[in-house]
């Protein structure tokens, strides 16, 4: 983000990082004061001394006592400004809340809850690097605000500090805090496109399952009002065979065992997105299914939160 | 409750919004408003036909316009703003040249950070505004206008979500900021020292002003004396002198050829001279009377003062020679000037270079008024007191006083005394110092202007055009100058009461526009005093609030130079500072905000900390209690029975913690106990301890 950041020696970065945590210790919930707020003229403050530079020897040289007074009055708007800008970020008080799952790749949306007694406007909230979020707080008593993170490895993801800042009113003054609430998300792995027999092992008679191209593996029903629009089988709808949903139900195979052991590729992220894709199209196709990874094994089953303790494993797996 | 986000990028490359681009036209538009009887006429057009432009492409009436539109208007501007300032690098260029800029940044896309800097441009002109313009009233009108420019600067950062659901909320915002900063201003300006010009701006128009030529030939005041307009208005330390004594020297004319007076090269002084180069003859001060005078702007350089006055050599003003002061350039703006005093009359003898310079008169003319003035020396020998009486005899006797003279011959000293004799002051002084040189008297005329509206309460004269009067100075032997009005030898009554009464149906005076036509109605006559007197005290206490003024305020509050008060001042924000650190540290200790009972467990748990068990982050109450009663530290039991009591009081959710009194009254009277008892231990050892135990 910063050009001049990457010029900085590491071990001067180190020590402010130090001091940081020091000053704004690691917790889930602050409140903004003075201990934990910065405030500076910003970018803009500067070009506005420069201006009452140009007004003060313009006042000098014309000898004219109003300009002079012109001139002050700007100099106590700065001194106004900073008072006005702190008092828009102090006393609110901000606390992480969850982040949805995500896989790797995806956008991560993290919850965070303000509060305050008073009205906050155009506060500004970034992570490094990532997309903005403007948040303008009526006098509230809390409310949800959600903050973009890319994310790009699986595991759990602490995206570390995030800048909370505002130049309200007047843009001259900033003030400006980095703020860790040890927010995390657990990302799982990127799903990557893999054959069933890969990574599927069987169990009792069904033995090894013939699965090739997922999508042909359901047979079609009519459509009735009221199903889910997710069913419908858009390819055939479009070719002109007429409204279907697909059905799975009649394709309960045997139950299968993702096993990571089983697999033959050489990288273990491989083989965790792999078996990734694999869980999502079995939960998918409704069938049941258990995961064997080298320290855990979860049991067969279906559902949804089936599906989530099976990713969080992958996600997790060390 | 509401709140609301969204994803955006940083401010400076996004578009302007449309609440934020009528703000901007606000400021845009006041600025031209205020400055346009001081632009040429084109410029405030231009700006408004872009400014309506902008207006139409707002509404979607039309488009923006295309480059070639763009070329046609700048390439129309280039030129025209050379015709008018040429290549002068003068103020008001310089501010046709931003206005014109900005008029025709608006035809354009506009991003936030453009508009930021052209709003900053904006303060900058305003702040020309007062070059050429301070009075009362539109320097308040300008401070409001600052208002609308902030206003502009908040609505041109916002948040476009948030301001359109608040459209009026910039300008409230900017109201409050302007309000507070206020009371910081008005310190500033009291206490900030002032320096000196650093360097002395250019100016190109010199606007056409009334005033005092620099020459006198009959005929040229009475276009003076139809003008009401304010020239001075001078500020006495004690009470105004006489009215008869008011005599403001401006110009002193002391070469004649024929025609003109003129002022001769020791006097006119059109070469601006360091002081070190011309000998200081000057008379030592002696404290007196002393003045303040402000003068208003005019098309001269001439400091007007009363005789003898004296007045301290500056960077830009000084004396130059005969007792006249000149200022260093055309005073373009309202100046003020301080006369500490005014000297005793210096008797030296008249250098022979003066004595033939103010005995000069033409080789030949006016032959008859020669005549009449050796006939005067004859009858009084060696009396220059009587050939001066004689000849104010001669004008009481003979002369009337009129505004509309009739017209002179080609001898015109001879026309005047012996044809027509009537005239006005310049009539009657450049004739008299005629006939004085004749009579081997040195004189001198002298052009200012004589009296003044004595204010009746407060210590100052007003002087308006119409005060501009003509009058001579002889020397005489032992006595040096001598100040002699010829006119008051004619018409006592215009020297004793001043044109206004003099005049009391000119023109002049009952112009309908003007309050000074309505001074016979009572009630009208005092607004008009009021109005004048608050002018008057703008004009003293904000427009000449000079380093002087300044120092003799502070020291009035026991202060003693601006230096002097900003280390007080520095010092003292400082030690405020430091007082506010040290309450704000203090504070979370002296007045905790935590609840009483997380505080009194925090204070338990230190205890035990002491004693070497200390309790992780995460740690809850009743595994911390667990590991001390696992060491079996004093009070270990009651503790774990304390920590049973805080847990339920706290793991209980927010809304029922308040409610749940029994179990939180059972937590603060158990923990008062053992806390005191841990303390006691702590202090006293076991043996008191144990005996707390027990009960």
């Amino acid at each position: 983000m910063l050009q001049w950041a990457d010029k900085v020696p590491a071990s001067w970065k180190q020590r402010y990082t130090r001091w940081l945590n020091h000053r704004i210790p690691v917790k889930s919930s602050v409140s903004l004061s003075q201990k934990n707020l910065f405030i500076f003229l910003g970018k803009q403050g500067l070009y506005f001394l420069l201006l009452i530079l140009l007004v003060w020897i313009g006042a000098t040289n014309f000898q004219s006592n109003l300009a002079h007074a012109l001139a002050y009055l700007l100099l106590a708007v700065i001194f106004v400004a900073i008072l006005q800008t702190f008092a828009n970020m102090s006393g609110l008080r901000i606390r992480f809340i969850d982040a949805e799952p995500v896989f790797a790749g995806e956008t991560a949306s993290v919850r965070f809850e303000f509060a305050s007694s008073s009205a906050h406007q155009q506060l500004e909230m970034f992570w490094p690097g990532q997309s903005h979020t403007m948040i303008n707080l009526e006098k509230t008593v809390g409310s949800y605000i959600f903050l973009q993170h890319q994310t790009h490895r699986r595991g759990v993801f602490a995206p570390g500090r995030f800048c909370l800042q505002t130049y309200f009113p007047l843009g001259i003054v900033r003030c400006w805090t980095w703020l860790d609430l040890a927010a995390n998300v657990i990302v799982y792995p990127e799903p990557q496109e893999a054959d069933f027999h890969e990574c599927v092992t069987g169990e009792g008679d069904e033995g090894t399952v013939a699965v090739h191209g997922s999508d042909e593996y359901f047979s079609l029903k009519p459509y009735t009002e009221g199903e889910s629009l997710s069913r419908i089988a858009w390819k055939q709808y479009a070719a002109g065979r007429g409204m279907f949903v697909r059905d799975y139900t009649e394709l309960k195979g045997g139950s299968v065992w993702l096993d990571f052991n089983a697999m033959t590729d050489a990288n273990t992220e491989t083989k965790l997105s792999k078996l990734c894709y694999c869980a999502l199209q079995l939960q998918q196709l409704n069938r049941p299914y258990g995961l064997k990874l080298p320290a855990q094994t979860i049991d067969v089953a279906t559902g949804d939160a089936h599906l989530r303790t099976v990713l969080r494993a992958l996600a997790l797996y060390a | 409750m509401t709140a609301y986000s969204h994803n955006t990028s940083s401010m400076p490359d996004k578009q302007l919004s449309r609440v934020a681009l009528l703000y901007l036209l606000a400021g845009f538009a006041g600025c031209v408003l205020l400055l346009s009887p001081y632009l040429p006429v084109w410029i405030p057009v231009i700006a408004g036909i872009t400014s309506v432009w902008r207006l139409l492409i707002f509404s979607g009436r039309v488009s923006f316009p295309s480059w070639w539109q763009k070329f046609i208007l700048v390439a129309a501007c280039g030129p025209a703003l050379f015709l008018q300032y040429g290549f002068t690098t003068s103020i008001e260029a310089f501010i046709a040249l931003l206005l014109l800029g900005f008029a025709l940044k608006l035809l354009e896309v506009c991003f936030k950070r453009d508009a930021v800097i052209l709003l900053y441009l904006a303060f900058f002109v305003l702040m020309t505004f007062f070059i050429f313009q301070q009075s009362l009233w539109s320097s308040l009108l300008v401070f409001l206008h600052v208002i609308v420019l902030l206003a502009a600067i908040i609505a041109v950062y916002a948040d476009d979500a948030w301001l359109s659901a608040r459209f009026l909320q910039p300008l409230k915002k900017a109201s409050a900021i302007f309000l507070w900063s206020l009371p910081v201003m008005l310190f500033m300006f009291m206490v900030m020292p002032r320096l000196q010009p650093l360097w002395i701006m250019p100016f190109h128009n010199e606007q056409a002003r009334t005033g005092m030529s620099n020459t006198m030939s009959p005929g040229d005041i009475s276009n003076l004396t139809n003008s009401a307009d304010l020239v001075f208005r001078a500020h006495f330390d004690r009470d105004v002198p006489s009215r008869a004594s008011l005599y403001w020297y401006g110009l002193i004319l002391d070469h004649f050829d024929g025609v003109n007076w003129t002022a001769s090269c020791q006097n006119c002084d059109n070469e601006w001279k360091h002081s070190s180069e011309v000998p200081d003859l000057r008379p030592p001060v002696v404290e007196g009377n002393g003045y303040q005078v402000m003068l208003e702007p005019q098309n001269g350089n001439w400091l007007y003062v009363l005789p003898q006055s004296q007045l301290h050599d500056s960077l830009v003003m000084r004396h130059v020679n005969d007792g006249i002061y000149r200022y260093v350039q055309t005073i373009n703006e309202r100046i003020a000037y301080d006369v500490t005093g005014i000297a005793e009359q210096w008797v030296v003898d008249l250098p022979e270079a003066d004595r033939k310079r103010f005995l000069q008169l033409p080789g030949k003319g006016n032959e008859r008024s020669r005549s009449l003035a050796l006939e005067w020396r004859m009858q009084a020998g060696k009396d220059d007191d009587a050939v001066i009486r004689s000849a104010l005899d001669f004008y009481h006797a003979q002369f009337t006083y009129t505004q509309q003279p009739p017209l002179l011959g080609k001898e015109r000293q001879d026309d005047f005394l012996f044809n027509t004799r009537k005239g006005f002051c310049e009539y009657f002084s450049s004739s008299f110092v005629f006939l004085m040189r004749a009579a081997g008297i040195p004189a001198r005329a002298v052009v200012g202007y004589m009296g003044g509206e004595v204010h009746p309460v407060e210590h100052y004269v007003t002087v308006r055009q119409y005060d501009a009067h003509a009058w001579a100075e002889v020397w005489l032997p032992g006595r040096g100058w001598v100040l002699v009005d010829p006119t008051a030898a004619v018409s006592p009554e215009r020297i004793e009461s001043g044109f206004e009464q003099t005049f009391a149906d000119s023109p002049v005076l009952n112009r309908i526009t003007s309050l000074q036509g309505y001074r016979h109605i009572k009630m009208l006559n005092y607004l008009r005093l009021q109005i004048e007197k608050s002018e008057y005290l703008w004009a003293r206490w904000v427009l000449g609030y000079s380093g002087e003024t300044q120092s003799s305020v502070l020291s009035s509050f026991g202060l003693l130079s601006p230096w002097r008060v900003i280390t007080v001042v520095v010092s003292g924000v400082m030690g405020a500072f430091v007082l506010l650190l040290l309450f704000l540290f203090l504070r979370d200790r002296l007045f905790s905000r935590e609840h009483p009972a997380t505080r009194r467990y925090r204070l338990l748990a230190g205890q035990y900390a002491r004693m070497g068990v200390v309790r992780e982050v995460a740690e809850s109450p009743l595994q911390f209690a667990g590991r001390v009663v696992e060491r079996d530290l004093p009070g270990a039991a009651r503790f774990m029975e304390v920590s049973r009591l805080y847990y339920q009081w706290s793991y209980l959710s927010e809304g029922n913690r308040v409610k749940n009194r029994t179990s939180l009254l059972h937590f603060m009277h158990a923990s008062f106990w053992l806390y005191w008892t841990l303390l006691c231990r702590r202090c006293c050892g076991k043996y008191v301890f144990n005996d707390c135990e027990s009960n």
